[in-house]
């Protein structure tokens, strides 16, 4: 951590409460789904290609939709209850749409083409739009003041960065500083109530826990992989196939891993991981999923019918 | 799209042995088209029987083909929207079709529910990027080698007995072009 290694533990710490069972040894677990909701169909409009998810206290689920440039809030029974955005680069606009995160009253957006975080209250109306110039591959909030994101570099080093509303930066944790290639250093991120930060990398079979002081506490290889399979395209050498696609927690601290080609189940196998890292079990999903979300009420968000259709499953534990 | 340009507006009734193919492979996607044989095709359409009247049969048409993928793609479908931006509606809605090459996947699509999911999609997008042109899934996949050549629009004149095969980005002389035979 460059400038104040402690900000991630004050800032988690003050946003998530650390539940008790995460202090406690893990045993291995079963764990299963079952739907509790289901939006989107082939014969319906409510979808077209969502990219990014976020539920919001009061169970309003909000989804970024890269096809028709909008993002949507549906009620908690997944009625459509709005839509905003168009195409564009304006305010309120997107091109390539694609994470999305929530605070208690303001939601967050990226685009892949547009730079910058757009921020949108929960009526979604417009209500301004954060600086900033790299690509964001990851995306989180603890608070309107306290928002997280991964940023990919080349040559740059890939950084996990603290912002506050304005985008003024609290505080930035380097975590790949040597040059691995354009997309190598690309993560998804996740960050426990206790403020351990855990990093998975989309293109390298890497999965890492850093502690709030900067300090990587591990790193572990799920997949067996040595080397990504790499492709020349111009003059770029790059990677072609995605380790892992997804990681977020459960409300007891458990890291969940969508894994890409590799798995048994491609991009349907979720591995779940104790906060050491061991491995507990393996949640398959019914059909192949580009990310996935737990909410604040531990509900799992995920996709379906490639993109028309969200998901939503209630995790259980035996 | 790249903008590789590939055959750009080559009259292909006397472009020799790969215009004869060019052609037939053309004519053959008409018939085809008419004949119903692609996914989500419906009687209604340039050409269609029921799309234009007698006087406007013998006017162009214009084919659009574009990938599947491409809709993921911002940038790769630019210079299609810019086109589609400088025609009238009425010309969108009568003279111009859009055609969608989609990869084959047999474990996919085993059922039809992938074509289905496309169909869908391809709504939504139509709507947002206000497209007025019908778009119809290749389902059997005649189109990919146009696609893969770079072939993004092909123009069908009745009158002049041509088809030209045009690769976007369009030259300014040739969205002219394509822009005054479809208005005639």
């Amino acid at each position: 951590m460059r400038k104040n290694g402690k900000m991630f533990v004050r800032a988690a710490a003050a946003a998530l409460i650390v539940p008790l069972s995460l202090f406690a040894p893990e045993k291995r677990l079963e764990i299963s789904i079952q739907e509790v909701l289901s939006i989107g169909a082939l014969d319906d409009e409510a979808i077209f290609q969502w990219t990014g998810v976020a539920a919001d206290g009061d169970g309003f689920i909000y989804v970024l939709d890269g096809l028709d440039y909008s993002l949507k809030k549906f009620d908690v029974k997944g009625n459509l209850v709005k839509k905003a955005g168009r195409k564009g680069q304006g305010p309120g606009e997107f091109m390539a749409p694609r994470l999305l995160a929530c605070s208690r009253d303001l939601l967050y957006g990226t685009d892949q083409t547009v730079q910058g975080i757009s921020v949108f209250d929960r009526d979604l109306e417009f209500k301004k739009r954060i600086p900033f110039s790299r690509p964001i591959t990851d995306l989180f909030v603890l608070s309107d003041e306290t928002i997280v994101l991964a940023a990919m570099g080349f040559p740059e080093p890939g950084k996990i960065i603290v912002m506050d509303g304005s985008g003024h930066v609290k505080t930035e944790l380097a975590y790949d500083e040597k040059d691995a290639g354009p997309l190598m250093n690309s993560v998804s991120a996740a960050l426990d109530g206790q403020g351990h930060l855990y990093l998975a990398y989309l293109f390298q079979d890497r999965i890492e826990r850093w502690d709030g002081r900067g300090k990587r506490l591990w790193s572990k290889s799920l997949l067996g992989m040595k080397k990504p399979e790499m492709k020349k395209i111009e003059n770029l050498i790059l990677p072609t196939e995605v380790c892992y696609k997804d990681i977020c927690l459960d409300d007891r601290g458990r890291l969940f891993v969508l894994v890409g080609k590799h798995a048994k189940n491609p991009s349907c196998d979720i591995y779940v991981l104790s906060p050491s890292g061991d491995w507990l079990s393996t949640l398959t999903l019914p059909d192949t999923s580009h990310c996935i979300y737990i909410d604040r009420q531990n509900f799992l968000y995920v996709r379906a019918n490639e993109g028309i259709t969200l998901k939503k499953y209630r995790l259980i534990y035996k | 799209m790249s903008s590789r340009q590939v055959n750009r507006g080559r009259l292909h009734r006397t472009s020799g042995r790969w215009g004869r193919r060019w052609l037939a492979i053309c004519l053959f996607c008409l018939e085809s088209l008419l004949a119903g044989l692609f996914t989500g095709c419906s009687s209604a359409g340039p050409g269609g029987a029921a799309g234009l009247s007698d006087s406007s049969r013998s006017k162009a048409v214009c084919w659009l083909v574009f990938d599947y993928d491409s809709l993921f793609c911002s940038p790769c479908l630019a210079p299609l929207f810019d086109f589609c931006r400088s025609l009238p509606v009425a010309v969108q809605e009568k003279r111009v079709w859009g055609i969608l090459v989609y990869a084959a996947h047999p474990d996919r699509n085993r059922d039809g529910r992938h074509a289905q999911i496309i169909r869908t999609k391809i709504r939504g997008f139509a709507k947002a990027n206000d497209l007025r042109f019908p778009i119809v899934l290749d389902g059997l996949h005649v189109f990919d080698s146009l696609v893969k050549s770079n072939i993004s629009a092909l123009l069908f004149n009745d009158t002049h007995r041509t088809v030209k095969a045009y690769a976007f980005p369009l030259k300014p002389e040739e969205k002219a072009e394509i822009m005054r035979q479809l208005s005639n």
